[in-house]
Parts: C-alpha cells; structure tokens; sequence
C-alpha cells in the first residue's frame, strides 16, 4: 500500500471517528456538583491536602477550593473541568485573588493565561467570599 | 531486502480502526466520560505525525542498521527457536528503554506525550511522541542488530511488539485468564501503568512480557476498590496539539534558564520532578510521601479505636 494511501486512510479515519464520538455523545463528564464533590476532587488530585472552603462558579465547570497541604500550609486548589474530568492547580501564597460584583478574579502564574475568573449566581455570597479568602491569604502572607 | 516484508502496518490500520469503532460502542453504553472527541483526535493526530516520522526516519534509520551490521557478533539464522530470543531481547530492550524514559527527564519529555491524556482507550495506544519512534527505532534497537538478528527478523519483531501494545490501552476488558496475566501484559497491568495515583507511579513498563516487571521488581497489582485517575502528576489540561507534544521541552528549558549553572544539566538527566532547590518532587518522593500520609493515618485511627477501646473501662 503506497503511503499516500495510509495518510488518506488515516485521515479520513481520524475524521470518522471524530464525528461518530460527537454524535455518540462521548466525553459528556459531569460538573461539580457540591462543595463535598469540589473537595473530594482536589484532595484525589493533590496528595495531602485537605479542603476547607469552597467557592464554586455559577455553571460548576471550575471551583476554588480552600485548604491545608500536609505541611500546614495554607493554599489553594484551582479546579477545572476539562473533557470528561477535571484539572487541578495547586495555587500558593504568590497568588492574588480580588472579588468585584458577582464576579472573583484569581491570579497565579501558573493558571491558564495568569489568571482564571469565577463567576458565582450570588453577588453578595461572591464579595463575602472573596473577602473571606482574601483574608485567609492576608493572613498566610502574615505567617 | 527490508522493502521485501510485510507491511504489518498496513495490515493493522483498518483493524485498529474497527476495534476503536467497538469500544466506542462498548463506551457509549458502559463509560462514556473514557473518550472525548478532542481528545480522540489529539491522539490520532500525534499517531499521525509518529507514524510520518517513521517513514522519515526509515531511510537514515536503515542505513545506520546496515552499518551496524558489518560489527555483529554472530550470524544467527531464521530458525523458530531465533524468533524466539529475538522476540524476548527486544521485549526486554523495549522495558529498558520505557523504564529509563520514565527516569531521565529528556526522555520523559518525548514520552510524557503518550501519557498526557487523562483517558484510557484504544486510541491513547496510537499516542505517541515522533522523536520517541526515532529512539526507540535506532539506540534502543541497535544491539539486536549487534548480537546477530536478520535485519528482517528485527524488523518484523520490533512492528509487531508496537502493534500488540496496542490492544493493552483499553478498559473494556478486564479479566484475562491467570496463566496469560502471569506472562503477558494485559490492559489490567497497562492501565495502572497510565495510573497518576502516588502508589501507581512507575511500575508496569513491560510491553508484551509483564515477567519483566516481576523479574526486575517493578510490578504492581491493581487495587479495584482504589478508582484509577490517568494521565500525568500534574494534569495537562490542553487539547492543544503543540503544547502537548512540547510543554516538558519548554519547561526543560525554563528550568535550565534560571538554574545556576551547576545544575543546568541536570534538568536534562535528573528523574522529572527533580529541582536543584528541592521545591518539586520526583516520582519517588511522592510516592514516599504518599506512604507516610497513609502510615500516620493508619496510626491515628488505631490510636483512635484504642481510644474508643479504653473509655468504657475507664469509666468503670
């Protein structure tokens, strides 16, 4: 078989397939349901941590979890969902959060483009708890 | 003379494509969240470019084999007991070259591309780094060249070991008969290969003989009560063709950049993970830590039950 053959058979079957996963409804993963879910996520993903509060943004595909490292360490958990899971960033004390309407902005050299935006369904809930984790990172920043 | 063999490839695309069909439908009704169509066609797509390097790459590779050839130790023939030992060495090359690939950071960087994704199918088994097929076909391959195999038999060897590894990325099959799970790698030894929980990492490299991994203490069963996450330590999060086939060269080079110069070079050479400040954790130091989180959990719930064994004698 020449190659030109495989790379056209290739193709046409990388396209097939492609096709046939979308209209089979493949890769339909769930969202974050509660905070009990955000917190079992990032504690599967991050070895010793341990999830204290939560904020979860208004369409559950990516939450902000709160919590200790095993070395007492106050940090962050950064959860996404991507595909049918979820990606986890570990965000420590370099990170900046700010909280403006219904709206908080985190920012952290390693989050896609520096920064990730949650939005949450409360306004009120979103500044309270803005003010909340900002508190805690002021107060790590202190440690 | 090599042009004359048959094309095990071209004979095994159409099946490929047929047994990826299946465990569609096997996920459509059983596991849907274990494919996901940009992820399929990452996959394909870096199966598409290894396969392209393997053609380029085959000029340059065969004329370096021919060469090698001239220095062989022995001439050994076609008879069956040959395809045996030819099939065994370079079993048994394949589990050296993926265990150090594990190891060595500048390796890691072509083969992290097979495990950057956090599905587990048919289709991660085509997801593979182009320059790994360079490596894998020449450095790694070359002493079965040097000890005597027909180029041929080498050949058709190393193809055929490639195409049996591809049926072991799946999780639609889950019981193999004992004997064949003793010898043989299966999807259940291969799926906690592509495991990202702390007890998982680095074990598992054979590709058709798991009695590699339990020669050479590498093995590991799988716990069914534990749910396996797969991919990477650190996820990818990106179905980005690009990014996915150089995000560790780039960080490679991030790493050597700042690093005083001491230690540049061993961002190239160290186990991923390892930093000249001790700020990130090797494969080993995460599973070390993962045995004293459980050890002093284990600790505190027998101190607890005691605990709970004590308080109505006191009370008494």
């Amino acid at each position: 078989m020449a190659v030109s053959t495989k790379i056209i058979i290739l193709v046409f079957s990388l396209l097939a397939l492609y096709f046939l996963a979308r209209r089979m409804d493949l890769g339909r993963g769930e969202c974050i349901r509660d905070d009990v879910h955000a917190r079992q996520i990032a504690q599967e993903e991050l070895l010793g941590f341990i999830g204290n509060q939560v904020l979860i943004d208004h369409d559950g595909h990516s939450a902000l979890v709160r919590g200790v490292t095993n070395d007492s360490e106050v940090n962050y958990a950064y959860i996404r969902r991507h595909g049918a899971h979820f990606v986890v960033r570990l965000v420590n004390g370099t990170s900046i959060i700010q909280g403006e309407g219904n709206q908080i902005t985190l920012r952290h050299p390693d989050l896609p483009r520096g920064a990730v935006i949650l939005k949450t369904s409360d306004p009120l809930g979103s500044s309270q708890a803005a003010e909340t984790f900002a508190a805690y990172f002021s107060f790590n920043e202190k440690c | 003379m090599i042009s004359n063999l048959p094309d095990l490839v071209a004979l095994a695309i159409p099946a490929f494509v047929l047994l990826i069909f299946a465990e569609m439908l096997w996920a459509r009704r059983y596991s849907p969240g274990s494919y996901h169509p940009n992820d399929l066609v990452i996959s394909m797509l870096l199966g598409l470019t290894a396969f392209l390097a393997g053609l380029y790459f085959a000029g340059p590779v065969q004329a370096i084999t021919s060469y090698i050839a001239q220095f062989r130790l022995n001439q050994l023939s076609f008879a069956w007991w040959v395809w045996i030992l030819c099939i065994l060495a370079d079993d048994f090359l394949h589990y050296a070259l993926h265990r150090v690939s594990h190891h060595v950071r500048f390796l890691w960087a072509n083969h992290v591309v097979h495990h950057s994704s956090q599905h587990f199918n048919l289709v991660v088994g085509l997801r593979q780094s182009a320059s790994i097929v360079f490596l894998s076909a020449l450095i790694f391959r070359l002493p079965l060249v040097l000890i005597g195999f027909p180029l041929e038999m080498a050949a058709l060897v190393i193809t055929g070991n490639q195409i049996y590894q591809f049926w072991t990325h799946t999780d639609a099959v889950r019981n193999c008969p004992r004997w064949f799970e003793f010898v043989f790698t299966t999807p259940n030894h291969h799926r906690i290969h592509h495991a990202a929980n702390p007890e998982y990492l680095d074990c598992n490299y054979g590709g058709v003989f798991i009695l590699w991994d339990r020669i050479f203490g590498t093995f590991q069963h799988e716990d069914r009560n534990n749910p396996l996450r797969y991919g990477l330590v650190q996820q990818l999060g990106s179905f980005n063709l690009l990014f996915c086939i150089f995000h560790e060269w780039h960080a490679i080079f991030i790493d050597v950049w700042r690093a005083p110069w001491r230690h540049k070079l061993a961002y190239f050479f160290a186990p991923p993970g390892w930093s000249h400040d001790g700020s990130r954790e090797t494969s080993d130091q995460i599973k070390a830590r993962w045995r004293s989180l459980n050890t002093n959990a284990v600790q505190k719930q027998t101190a607890m039950e005691g605990q709970a064994y004590d308080q109505p004698s006191q009370s008494n």
